[in-house]
């Protein structure tokens, strides 16, 4: 009993300290959506050897999942 | 994560942009940076994305190096680019009357903004972030501390010790931060936990099948090799960073919290379990009205309200394997 108390208010406490900033981060990766348009990074894919493997991965960090 | 690396590939990116773009996107996120943020400090904040960032380039250079996209012969692109973006056909005689106004069109994009992000960016990650606050309350109550920081508190063994759990297994960037909170306060290195961080979401059992298709065997096994050395390399480096800069890494693991007033923290966690609870609804009332039991017809029309809506784009699918393997092929 005094385990599940202790699970249940780490992950209540965890819950509370997170959930404003996953609002936030959540709601980041929807003005992401709607303000970049994927077709025209993809088109910056194709070409360079190197240059193109920058721009993926620059391209890669702010989308969720 | 996959279908949009699918798309790429059909759309003619190279096979070296195609392994920064699978390292760094489960990797980081802006989701996960705010998490990290919330639950560690300012230093894994920054750390997270960069380490992404050099692993992704690492991938995509030693890629390229092997097969140079450009030698190959610059194909023309498979899809004529007209079709990359789409464009209001021409000739359409609809009178400007009848278009919606500025203010209303922004409007419903904000809507959309906001549904793609409680609807298809939460939808994906909802089951991850349960099952990681579980995982992170049961380390906290069961993991005992002369363990973790005889394991997991430094040095080589550590960082493979890391590597080892987090490269089979799948978990997400943002649900992987409870667990490494948890593990940060028993005692864990931050260099051990942030290999955790990099390899969980970088790699597991299920996407292998589908890196092995986009990248091959042999890239296949390059990848790995790259995320797990830069993995380590970065969890060396941050072990050295946090004594010099005098930071005592269990002290300031979660200070942001202080910069939330209590009503915010709390409303904001009532809305997602909230929200969470409707996804819950939603998946089971899915399950027990539209999926056939056990069948998966690839391609086979489902009626209008089977069809999963996901990333904006509706699959009609029969299973998640069916749906899963149209995205492959796509």
């Amino acid at each position: 009993m005094n385990d599940i108390t202790t699970i249940s208010i780490e992950m209540w406490r965890i819950l509370l300290d997170s959930s404003p900033y996953i609002i936030l981060g959540i709601l980041a990766a929807g003005g992401i959506k709607i303000f970049v348009n994927q077709q025209i990074i993809v088109r910056h894919l194709r070409y360079g050897r190197y240059r193109s493997v920058f721009k993926a991965a620059l391209f890669g960090i702010p989308l969720p999942l | 994560m996959l279908p949009a690396a699918a798309s790429f590939k059909r759309q003619g990116a190279n096979r070296g942009a195609l392994s920064a773009f699978l390292v760094t996107t489960p990797e980081s996120g802006v989701d996960s940076i705010a998490i990290t943020y919330a639950l560690l400090d300012p230093i894994m904040t920054v750390m997270r994305p960069l380490a992404a960032l050099v692993t992704g380039v690492t991938a995509g250079l030693v890629e390229n190096r092997l097969h140079d996209p450009d030698a190959a012969g610059r194909q023309p692109s498979p899809l004529p680019l007209a079709s990359a973006a789409p464009l209001p056909a021409a000739g359409t005689n609809l009178p400007a009357a009848t278009e919606p106004s500025p203010a209303s069109r922004s409007l419903r994009r904000l809507g959309e903004g906001i549904r793609y992000a409680l609807v298809d960016v939460w939808g994906d990650i909802v089951v991850w972030f349960c099952a990681g606050l579980l995982l992170a309350g049961l380390i906290t109550a069961y993991l005992p501390e002369d363990f973790s920081n005889l394991v997991l508190g430094g040095g080589l063994v550590s960082m493979l010790a890391m590597l080892a759990v987090g490269m089979p297994i799948y978990i997400c960037a943002t649900a992987s931060t409870p667990i490494a909170a948890a593990l940060l306060l028993k005692g864990a290195s931050p260099g051990a936990v942030l290999v955790f961080l990099l390899a969980g979401p970088a790699t597991n059992m299920t996407s292998l099948s589908v890196l092995v298709q986009v990248l091959g065997k042999m890239g296949t096994l390059r990848y790995l090799l790259v995320v797990a050395i830069v993995s380590v390399l970065f969890g060396l480096g941050l072990d050295k960073l946090y004594p010099l800069l005098g930071i005592e890494p269990r002290a300031v693991i979660g200070e942001a919290r202080e910069l939330v007033p209590v009503w915010l923290k709390i409303g904001s966690a009532t809305f997602l379990i909230i929200l969470t609870a409707w996804h819950l609804y939603r998946f089971v009332r899915h399950r027990r009205s539209e999926r056939p039991a056990g069948t998966a017809v690839c391609g086979f029309p489902q009626s209008a309200e089977g069809a999963d809506r996901h990333r904006a784009t509706h699959h009609r699918s029969s299973s998640e394997t069916c749906h899963d393997e149209c995205c492959r092929q796509a």
